[in-house]
């Protein structure tokens, strides 16, 4: 396939994922609001959502966080398209990928996305944002669950597939690493070295915002622990949402690229996979204890990093000397 | 207005209390007693059955399905650039078969007398030393491209995919326009208005025997096959300017009903003379482009050099002929409104035969006896620029203003070969369902050719693109000033 649509692809499935993530947070993060904890926990807690999501701390006043200002950046983060990580940001984009790889593309999950981007845009202008948030937050994330089912169901399995899955995974794994990363730096003891942290509570919210509450009950006490949860959203093997549970998809659908392009070039891409995917598979909590859990999670980040250059090197954007050399 | 009938209700009747007839001007559907012309009778049946209230909501329904299926163009605003859909008219234009006929067959002729002409003026030029076209009507062409002289072209098809304007004069007879020789657009919207008229009217189409477009895109891939030896094994790509395109939609539709690639210059890359595309697994030799991007533009090493829409190289690779390019570079040159005025003569040169279609008269400014014709009477007539198009450029003479007239008098005398006049012409109108009537407004067509070397393999599927000035009065149906479509329905005698 051709290299800018592959890198097309790969786009959609990261900011599909991306906005699905936006989405999540801003609805863990505004129901928060209303329960009781919000008294103690919200500074903290808006601190913590914004670090997650990559935006710049909101204003204080009086060293308490301003409510108002942070709710016109969580509308900013709901509309504003020159934000990258604002929901409507990321389904813009995604949608320019799939409109310039519409022929790769089925009629059904082509129109899905345009249908989802033409309802965002009607949004914009609605005053009472406010009061029917949450039944919008709602609807937009089943309408990415159903480009999640489109793209498995109507679309051809091949590298085009493979790409937006490869892309779709890469920003879950930073997903989950920026959101535990936010959640030690703001409530975590010693600065976050310590896999403790001083409220407990707050992992209830991390659980949610990673779509895992429920999920963790089935395997834990309901009482969330720090150490379980991170070592639950870290290494569980079979949480559709752990960083392990998607780095082992990665490893695997980059195998398959290789495979499908017949291609010499994808060595240093699949090693640095299949280390992250050992170093995940066979880890402990105990290592991340040895490690100190944000060591541990820039050392995810980092080699996740790796692999998105290594695809720009060895299927988007090649050097074509070294083609005919 | 319409037929008085026992069984047709007073509120459809109303339907058409606005439709003007006027003598003097062709109407599609109405005879000038007010009785409907044959094609249009079962139509007239189905609209009168229908309710106002009907008709709006179908209309609403096919809006809503072309903005949901993104069918849109780009449209370059002051400081934003906003996508819009092409506005749709629910009302089919019909055409006989009998009159689509002797289209088709005066289209073939054409445009197999203009591939032959093509040919001649890049390499001996004979019709030129003939004085049949005049020598320096061609070399003062903006479009004439000097290094194509005496380059061979894949099998003599210099234009293959055409879309030539016609329009009906008051008598009832096409004319032909324009032809569009060098990237013609507009295909996708005569497809995609079929397509969303079959789910608008699901119930419509049964019984009326329209004859199918949908095979389009199989007949263009044909085409583009045929133009390397390499056939079906061959590679072919789309070339596209890429997303701000405002024909951006037409390029991804038409890559994906032939299954080719859709790529943009930066994707190509031309090593020793041959021209290949990135992709994940390496590069890829290519083979034909179906390029939709301006002669000009196609390699910056060649024409413009701060274009970064094309390919460097790319003339060289095309030169050595490793390389199609459809349409080929310069074909420009025949479909300047000057050169326009020649194409009778090169049917009846190339081909000893009359042309079936007519063209309508045209005034050279370069000639001065016609310059002075046109200078005299410039409130009559409609002054086109040769080189512009999308209805830019262009006075209409009683339309105009004395200032504007004036303005048009000075840039005729300055360059009187960029000129050409013709009469004001009374497109003819058909039915259009706007703000809850049926009213009429004036149509052009656009059918497509595809043109394979010789006047039998040549493929139009019947009918083509309808054009609408959807503005009352208006006669001008380009989609970037207000103009809209039509589905094309062209009938199978029965």
């Amino acid at each position: 396939m051709l290299s800018r649509n592959a890198d097309s692809m790969y786009w959609i499935g990261r900011y599909m994922e991306r906005s699905e993530n936006t989405i999540r947070l801003l609805r863990v993060r505004m129901n928060f609001m209303v329960g009781k904890a919000a008294e103690t926990g919200n500074d903290r807690g808006w601190q913590q959502f914004f670090t997650a999501l990559r935006q710049p701390p909101p204003a204080m006043k009086n060293g308490v966080v301003d409510g108002e200002v942070a709710l016109q950046m969580a509308h900013d983060l709901t509309f504003n398209t020159e934000n990258s990580n604002s929901i409507t940001g990321c389904i813009n984009k995604a949608r320019t990928n799939a409109r310039s790889v519409r022929s790769q593309l089925s009629s059904q999950l082509w129109e899905h996305v345009n249908r989802l981007y033409l309802r965002l845009n009607s949004w914009r202008d609605n005053q009472n944002w406010h009061q029917e948030r949450d039944s919008f937050f709602r609807e937009l994330e089943s309408s990415v669950s159903l480009f999640h089912g489109l793209t498995l169901s109507s679309l051809l399995h091949d590298e085009g597939w493979l790409f937006i899955q490869i892309g779709s995974h890469l920003e879950r794994v930073f997903s989950v690493c920026n959101l535990l990363e936010a959640h030690f730096l703001h409530f975590g003891v010693d600065g976050g070295d310590e896999l403790r942290t001083v409220d407990p509570l707050n992992g209830i919210g991390v659980l949610r915002a990673c779509n895992s509450f429920e999920s963790y009950c089935r395997v834990y006490d309901p009482r969330p622990e720090t150490s379980l949860v991170t070592s639950f959203l870290l290494l569980n093997a079979y949480l559709p949402n752990s960083v392990r549970f998607n780095v082992i998809q990665i490893a695997e659908l980059l195998r398959q690229v290789a495979g499908a392009t017949e291609t010499r070039r994808a060595g240093d891409l699949n090693r640095i996979a299949g280390k992250l995917q050992a170093r995940l598979q066979y880890s402990q909590i105990d290592d991340i204890i040895d490690t100190g859990p944000r060591a541990f999670i820039s050392e995810i980040t980092d080699s996740c990093n790796q692999i998105h250059e290594a695809l720009y090197d060895t299927y988007f954007n090649y050097e074509i000397e070294d083609v005919f050399s | 207005m319409a037929t008085k009938d026992e069984n047709v209700s007073e509120s459809a009747l109303s339907l058409f209390s606005n439709y003007a007839l006027d003598g003097t001007i062709f109407d599609e559907m109405f005879q000038e007693n007010g009785r409907p012309r044959s094609p249009y009778q079962k139509l007239l049946q189905s609209i009168l059955e229908l309710q106002s209230n009907d008709l709006t909501q179908r209309q609403q329904a096919a809006d809503l399905t072309f903005l949901n299926r993104g069918i849109t163009f780009t449209v370059y605003g002051e400081d934003s650039t906003i996508e819009r859909i092409f506005p749709y008219d629910i009302l089919p234009r019909i055409i006989s078969e009998q009159e689509w006929d002797k289209i088709d067959r005066g289209l073939c002729q054409r445009i197999h007398a203009i591939n032959l002409f093509l040919r001649d003026a890049y390499h001996e030029g004979r019709i030129l030393q003939e004085g049949k076209v005049p020598f320096d009507l061609i070399y003062s062409c903006q479009n004439y491209q000097r290094d194509m002289r005496g380059v061979k072209v894949a099998n003599d098809v210099y234009t293959s995919i055409v879309g030539s304007d016609l329009v009906r004069l008051p008598s009832g007879e096409f004319a032909v326009l324009e032809d569009n020789l060098r990237v013609p657009s507009g295909v996708s919207y005569m497809l995609a208005n079929r397509e969303v008229m079959t789910q608008v009217f699901p119930g419509m189409f049964g019984g009326y025997g329209i004859k199918p477009i949908g095979h389009y895109g199989q007949a263009l891939l044909q085409q583009l096959q045929t133009l390397t030896p390499k056939g079906r094994e061959a590679t072919i790509v789309l070339l596209t300017p890429g997303i701000f395109n405002s024909a951006y939609f037409e390029h991804t539709f038409l890559a994906r009903v032939m299954g080719i690639e859709l790529v943009e210059g930066a994707d190509l890359l031309v090593h020793d003379s041959f021209v290949y595309m990135r992709t994940t697994s390496g590069l890829q030799r290519v083979d034909v482009i179906y390029r939709r991007i301006d002669d000009e533009y196609v390699d910056p090493l060649h024409f413009h050099p701060d274009s970064a829409l094309g390919v460097s190289g790319l003339f060289n690779a095309y030169r050595a002929g490793n390389v199609t390019l459809a349409n080929a570079l310069g074909t420009g040159i025949a479909d300047d409104k000057a050169v326009y005025a020649f194409v009778p003569e090169m049917i009846r040169y190339y081909l000893g035969e009359e042309p079936i279609l007519e063209n309508i008269e045209t005034y050279l400014c370069m000639r001065d006896n016609e310059r002075a014709y046109v200078l005299e009477n410039l409130d009559k007539l409609v002054v086109k620029a040769v080189g512009e198009s999308g209805g830019y450029g262009m006075l209409i003479g009683p339309y105009s203003t004395a200032k504007e007239r004036e303005e048009f008098r000075k840039q005729i005398q300055a360059e009187p070969r960029n000129y050409i006049a013709q009469p004001t012409l009374s497109l003819s109108r058909a039915p259009c369902f706007i703000n809850g009537k049926v009213a009429s407004r004036h149509v052009d067509l656009r059918p497509f050719i595809l043109y394979g070397g010789e006047q039998e393999n040549t493929v139009i599927v019947p009918g083509g693109l309808t054009r609408v000035a959807l503005r009352e009065g208006s006669l001008v149906v380009n989609s970037s000033q207000g103009g809209g479509s039509k589905d094309t329905w062209v009938l199978q005698d029965l």
